[in-house]
């Protein structure tokens, strides 16, 4: 019997439901670790900005007449992502504005998963950011003798600010590099779990849903920027070590600039994309009023994806132009 | 179907069609700046419509008569000078009426006078244009431009200051940032969205309450839209000759 | 030297963190959003370029003038009026008269691309911020280039979106405003702050 299929005819193991599952996988990590620093809030932020993102996902779905696809992590992701770059001290409802607006504004108007052209947890925090700044950038300190309450009804927390809001001013955090590393400093929930973070993308690394190219080519170049230009005053390879664990930079390589849909398809063009959002990000944090300019930069970055890859196919077919007329050439020497 | 009568219900909605999907800012991106930047409360909306209303008038009447004298850069050269001094008169009537209209508008205040709607319409009149049907063209303009700066002001007044018209009313969650234009991009977006989608569902709406009243079709079951484009047509008679039987 | 650092620090600013359309939707119309070509947007920015950064010169003179006047917010639009048309004026003759070719290519967009909120706003934003010759013009010659720039961007926006799977409802304008609006917020990383209107 002959069976007709519709293209593409090419079968892999990779889908958009692994790839979003290996994403879950290695959130869970950082939520089990967000648990050990701020307590049980922490869980309960991820799932209801989880259950609002879903929820958004299903009823934009609706609005289109198109069936609900329950078994897409995307909205999963974006809610997961959310909590984690915003202090746990956060209210519920920033996070749902944030997740709401992340579903409904970044996604569906573009065609939904796969197609949209910003990264919707990057919207949802810059949307939070310009709409609650100050709640958004005062972080409790991590490991308190009483964990956080889920409901902090009319409970006193004690607030900081982060190592990055130190570096914009121009100072020097007071934390050791070694408790920077470890996480014991305020900022962002899952930010601050710097071997975590680099673990999840060695990770996604290994089971190829992310490519090592753009990572790497994004943090060489942030390394380089630091190193040539230091905010504070410290030695040159403190101010890059600084710059890559303060503030949402590696997280938001890792999860944010590693997402397949809003980042260039040609590993080319991916270590392009790389270079210049180093470039970016760093002048955000240098220039930007704001002491997180990642998720601004990411969006920035997202509209000119297409450039790269434009850049990338046109280096493409210049390559494989000369190689076929090197050919060529070799053909008629063998003739001849 | 008898497609008078879809036309008689169509006139019907023709006035909210004509608000929602002829309207010179959601179609044609006209006069975006003022609704965008400038739309954040209802005392806004409400100064610049009345702008708008003097401004846009006044130049379509005076490019109704340039457009007979004068070469096309010459006239939107003199249209502009004409709407400048409608501004100026028009600001001298809103800024008593709203007095924190100032700060809150702004520059956008004078840029009323070079607004697109105004300078590329007035100076794209006909020679053999009526005025009949360019007044009520321009009221039509100014009408779809108010219903848009209202609608968006309403929702950021209220989503954005916890206001309305100034007065404080309880709001869920205050979010100023939707009173910075990248707001107002979106929520135009949204609002051009919804009303295509509303147009698309009263178009249906009309063709099926056509259909219903139809007495060709008396069992009509109509579940979607779809269903109303794939009605049967009458059947055809047949007019070919059938072969002569043998004995 | 320190007039030229004034010049392209005003430049660098209004071409990004204070682009005309991205920042102030100043500028947005039928023309911007709908151009078929890139060399149309090229053509239509470079036109507007020019006639803003020529009228700077007279603008700035005018600012300087109107400084301290009692009746400086009667005055000051007329004022941006008159150096406008101006060059307007100027421009159009005098290609007319002697650029014939370049007339002929100009001479359709030139009413659309000088007689716009970008062009204008810009001079407001130069006078409340108190500019001095160097600034005003930097100003403007930033102003004209991101708006050459934030055209092109829409342009291949569109592009973009044109091949994805929109939902009906946004196909065209709605979701091309979305975009804009995003990409809004992201400059506003840069700004932080109220714009200055």
């Amino acid at each position: 019997m002959i069976e007709a299929r519709p293209a593409p005819h090419i079968r892999h193991q990779e889908n958009t439901r692994t790839v979003m599952l290996d994403a879950v996988l290695v959130l869970l990590i950082v939520y089990a670790m967000t648990y050990f620093y701020h307590g049980p809030r922490a869980l309960v932020l991820g799932a209801w900005s989880v259950a609002v993102s879903v929820a958004t996902d299903i009823l934009c779905t609706l609005i289109a007449f198109k069936r609900p696809n329950i078994r897409d992590f995307s909205a999963v992701v974006t809610g997961m992502l959310l909590p984690l770059m915003m202090p746990a001290s956060i209210p519920y409802s920033v996070v749902a504005a944030a997740a709401v607006v992340a579903v409904a504004v970044a996604k569906h108007p573009f065609g939904g998963v796969g197609h949209n052209v910003f990264n919707p947890a990057a919207t949802g925090f810059c949307f939070a950011a310009i709409c609650f700044g100050s709640a958004l950038f005062e972080y409790p300190e991590p490991l308190p003798a009483d964990k956080l309450p889920v409901f902090l009804g009319d409970a006193q927390v004690l607030l900081g600010v982060s190592p990055a809001f130190t570096l914009e001013l121009g100072g020097v955090p007071k934390f050791g590099l070694v408790d920077m590393a470890l996480g014991s400093f305020p900022g962002p929930m899952g930010t601050t779990n710097i071997l975590v973070v680099l673990a999840c993308l060695l990770y996604l690394v290994f089971r190829n849903t992310v490519r090592w190219e753009m990572p790497v080519a994004f943090f060489a170049t942030v390394s380089l920027f630091a190193y040539c230009f230091p905010r504070a005053d410290v030695s040159r390879l403190e101010s890059v070590a600084l710059e890559l664990m303060s503030g949402m930079l590696l997280f938001g390589g890792v999860f944010l600039l590693g997402d397949p849909v809003t980042t260039p398809k040609r590993d080319l063009s991916k270590v392009a994309f790389g270079v210049a959002s180093g470039v970016v990000v760093m002048l955000f944090r240098r220039f930007g009023n704001l002491e997180e300019g990642m998720p601004f930069a990411v969006l920035l970055m997202n509209a000119t994806v297409w450039g790269f890859d434009m850049l990338g196919e046109h280096v493409y077919s210049v390559i494989r132009r000369r190689r076929s007329e090197v050919f060529k050439d070799q053909k008629v020497q063998k003739k001849a | 179907m008898k497609f008078s009568r879809i036309k008689k219900y169509r006139k019907k909605h023709s006035l909210l069609s004509a608000l929602l999907i002829r309207n010179p800012v959601l179609v044609m991106g006209l006069d975006l700046p003022f609704v965008i930047a400038g739309a954040v409360s209802l005392k806004n909306a409400a100064a610049m419509s009345i702008q708008m209303l003097m401004i846009h008038m006044v130049t379509m009447l005076a490019g109704m008569l340039t457009c007979r004298a004068l070469p096309y850069w010459l006239r939107v050269l003199v249209n502009t000078c004409v709407s400048t001094g409608m501004m100026m008169a028009a600001r001298a009537l809103v800024v008593p009426l709203f007095p924190g209209v100032t700060n809150s508008l702004g520059m956008y205040l004078y840029l009323m006078a070079v607004n697109g709607m105004t300078v590329l319409l007035s100076s794209s009149i006909d020679k053999r244009a009526k005025l009949w049907p360019v007044i009520t063209g321009a009221l039509g303009n100014v009408a779809g431009f108010s219903l848009v700066a209202f609608l968006i002001a309403l929702l950021r007044e209220y989503m954005g200051s916890g206001t309305i018209w100034g007065v404080a009313v309880p709001v869920p969650l205050k979010l100023d940032g939707l009173l910075i234009p990248f707001f107002g991009f979106i929520l135009t977006g949204f609002l051009l969205a919804g009303a295509r989608f509303l147009n698309k569902r009263l178009l249906a709406f009309v063709m099926l309450e056509a259909a219903r009243k139809d007495t060709r079709y008396t069992r009509i079951v109509v579940d979607s839209v779809e269903t109303l484009e794939h009605f049967a047509p009458p059947p055809v008679k047949d007019t070919t000759k059938k072969p002569r039987e043998e004995p | 030297m320190e007039n030229m650092l004034l010049f392209f620090m005003a430049a660098l600013t209004a071409l990004s963190a204070e682009n005309a359309i991205f920042a102030r939707s100043l500028g947005l119309s039928k023309t911007v959003l709908f151009i078929n070509r890139p060399q149309a947007g090229i053509l239509y920015g470079a036109l507007f370029t020019w006639m803003i950064t020529v009228s700077s010169l007279l603008v700035s003179g005018l600012n300087r003038f109107l400084t301290g006047n009692p009746h400086v917010s009667v005055l000051r639009f007329p004022g941006f009026l008159a150096c406008v048309s101006l060059v307007y004026v100027c421009t159009y003759l005098c290609t007319k008269q002697w650029m014939r070719q370049l007339f002929n290519i100009i001479h359709r967009a030139l009413p659309v691309s000088t007689f716009n909120s970008a062009l204008f706003g810009a001079f407001y934003v130069s006078a409340a911020n108190a500019h001095g010759v160097f600034q005003t013009v930097g100003y403007a010659l930033g102003t004209g280039v991101g708006y050459t720039i934030a055209i092109l961007i829409i342009y291949y926006a569109r592009k973009r979106l044109a091949i994805s799977p929109v939902p009906r409802s946004f196909r065209g304008l709605p979701v091309l405003l979305v975009y804009i609006g995003l990409l809004s917020l992201a400059l506003y990383g840069l700004i932080g702050h109220g714009l200055p209107t």
